[in-house]
């Protein structure tokens, strides 16, 4: 009863004009951002929100929210049509969605991903409510010593779930930590990595950090390659899949979800690996496996539901811990502070017009999604002729007025270009710098809560052990390196006997 | 390689920094210097292990022959970049934005004269609106305040 009543207030205040326009901007700049290539979510989140600076908190977190669940919606689109995947979740995507465009079932196949992604979306909004408040509770229970293993812990998955290799992604996380305490130490007060300019007592910004590293690197890496893309040029028909389409999917769809949800929650997951695995699971299960790769729908369904529901899901541990799970909850956290908000297990119980709001944003964010997508196919087409030499500039001139905004002051800017030239060799050197976002915003919340428990603990540094929960953190942390270590022997192994 | 030994520099930087300049403090009362000095001591460890994987995996890499062009593209829009971000509060928003535009597609062969300037304006008259109107943010006005 509590909970109903809980999602009537938040759509009461989801439906308010304001927040339905800025939902709708959001969804709508999402789609445009997955169907273009080039520019990802957390590079699309990170320009965009210096614009949300004259809106209310709630409103500012629906639009950033709506930009990243719709991308995922976006991505899908050339995946099917053009066999580029818009966004990197949408890559599987492109096996069976791209076959079946060219057997001439683009429309079912655009149809049932929008469906699919529909069905996963709505699904998991009624489970990041369970899920949220009911971690949130348990939460609550945490002190600093629980806090500084969570963080390890969430550090090292996305380490370890990092493409490259885990010891590069280790040091892109060191490297945020040091990052992070540049400026006045707040319980000492000394300066730190100041170097004499009064610029850095502030801290270096999220900002211009985030659209250094993603932003103005990605054009930079993008000036070498040459993007080509092959426009479908054929009219879509059918967009609604028949019931034979229906039958053979409903249960991908299902599954997708289920598995996107409960991967997508775990730090560094990401909504990647739930696509990979909900399609190897559908593969694995289907009576006709050969079927895969030529055109089955179930390989553009299951794919599909499990990237929404895994960026749904994805908001769980920013949303009760206070803890973000990747670089783009990352950036919504820094979206978050710099509206004045504290992300931790007590933000649904301090601002519930908040959390219900957003959360009941997205579940009209998916319905407008599936609106939106369906008949407005043709322009997003149309949008991918827009060549690359269009677009890069205006998202270099983005990512500079956007960092300057934010406190009018061109240090920033200069920050801004120094991490895009950092983020081109770091992408040419394979360092991944999604680790190093995340620690640059958990370090300093882990340092405080690093430094409480020390003298909590009168300088023992077993409080960490005794207590049953960190303890825990720590066991699962330590597993992953000593299985990344193995691994790594095997793969060598391997190597060595090729 | 060398990213191994400027993270094994740069950590080793940050550890002495931090012991002599901020402090470590006890471990009953730790100072500003404990956390950069444990993150720096991190990156050493890693930089250390990524030094021994390069040269243990050294012999199976065969480097990878990529264009110069490509290279020299990348090179002049951060040049621009630079000159932008160096401009921006003495020209302004829009000026600088116009020559940077401007540059971009012109030098980048992407257009011809005519097409690149009214691009050029059409991009920056529509950001300036969008940011400084709708947005209402504060951009720097530069030369068009001494003009005006």
């Amino acid at each position: 009863m509590d909970t109903l009543h809980n999602i009537l207030f938040g759509f009461s205040i989801a439906l308010q004009p304001a927040n339905l326009l800025f939902c709708f901007i959001g969804v709508f700049l999402g789609t445009l951002v997955g169907v273009l290539p080039g520019i990802g979510p957390v590079a699309a989140l990170s320009l965009l929100l210096p614009t949300t600076h004259s809106l209310s908190p709630v409103t500012s977190i629906i639009m950033l929210a709506g930009i990243f669940y719709g991308t995922q919606y976006g991505g899908s689109t050339t995946s099917i049509l053009v066999n580029i995947p818009g966004e990197a979740s949408s890559v599987v995507t492109c096996f069976d969605g791209y076959a079946m465009c060219r057997k001439g079932r683009a429309g079912p196949a655009l149809g049932i991903s929008a469906f699919g992604s529909f069905i996963a979306g709505t699904l998991s909004v009624f489970g990041l409510v369970i899920f949220s408040s009911t971690l949130a509770n348990l939460a609550l229970k945490f002190g600093p010593p629980e806090y500084v293993s969570l963080m390890i812990l969430a550090l090292t998955m996305v380490s370890y779930l990092s493409r490259a290799s885990m010891i590069k992604a280790l040091i892109m996380a060191s490297w945020g930590l040091i990052l992070g305490s540049v400026g006045k130490d707040l319980i000492t007060g000394k300066d730190r990595f100041v170097f004499g300019i009064p610029f850095f007592l502030d801290g270096i910004h999220l900002i211009p950090l985030v659209m250094g590293l993603f932003g103005i690197s990605e054009v930079l890496s993008n000036m070498e390659i040459y993007i080509k893309r092959e426009i479908f040029d054929k009219r879509i028909e059918g967009l609604f899949p028949n019931k034979r389409d229906w039958k053979d999917s409903i249960g991908s769809i299902f599954r997708g979800s289920f598995i996107g949800f409960f991967l997508g929650a775990i730090p560094g997951v990401g909504a990647i690996i739930p696509s990979f695995v909900a399609y190897g699971i559908e593969k694995k299960i289907s009576k006709d496996p050969d079927q895969f790769g030529k055109g089955a729908i179930q390989g553009v369904a299951a794919p599909e539901a499990a990237n929404n529901a895994a960026a749904q899901a994805s908001f769980i541990p920013l949303f009760s811990l206070g803890i973000p799970s990747s670089a783009v909850m990352a950036v919504l956290m820094g979206a978050l502070m710099i509206h004045g908000l504290q992300p931790s297990p007590l933000m649904i119980q301090k601002n519930p017009d908040f959390f219900w709001g957003v959360v009941s944003s997205m579940y009209i964010g998916n319905v407008m999604l599936l609106i939106l997508n369906l008949p407005l196919i043709p322009i997003w087409v149309q949008i991918l002729r827009v060549p690359y030499s269009v677009l890069f500039p205006l998202i270099l001139i983005f990512s500079a007025v956007g960092s300057y905004s934010i406190r009018n002051n061109s240090g920033d800017l200069i920050v801004m270009i120094v991490f895009g030239f950092i983020g081109y060799l770091l992408r040419k050197l394979k360092f991944e710098p999604a680790p190093l976002i995340l620690a640059f915003v958990l370090g300093p919340l882990l340092e405080v809560a690093f430094r409480q428990s020390l003298t909590l603990s009168k300088g023992n540094l077993a409080i960490f052990l005794i207590r049953p929960i960190s303890l825990m953190f720590l066991i699962i942390t330590i597993l992953l390196l000593g299985s990344s270590i193995l691994l790594k022997k095997k793969i060598s192994m391997i190597n060595q006997e090729d | 390689m060398w990213s191994g030994l400027v993270c094994f520099g740069a950590g080793l930087f940050v550890c002495t920094f931090s012991y002599t300049r901020f402090g470590l403090g006890t471990i009953s009362n730790p100072g500003s210097g404990l956390f950069p000095f444990v993150a720096g001591s991190f990156l050493v460890v890693l930089s250390l292990l990524l030094l021994w994987e390069t040269l243990s995996f050294r012999r199976q890499k065969s480097e990878e022959a990529e264009g110069k062009h490509a290279y020299s593209r990348a090179t002049l829009v951060l040049i621009f970049l630079l000159f932008y971000v160096l401009l921006f509060e003495p020209l302004g928003f829009i000026f600088s934005t116009f020559l940077l535009v401007f540059f971009l597609f012109k030098v980048l062969n992407l257009y011809s004269l005519k097409r690149a300037i009214f691009w050029s304006i059409i991009i920056t008259g529509a950001f300036y609106f969008t940011f400084q109107y709708l947005l209402k943010s504060n951009l720097p006005a530069g030369l068009l305040k001494v003009i005006l």
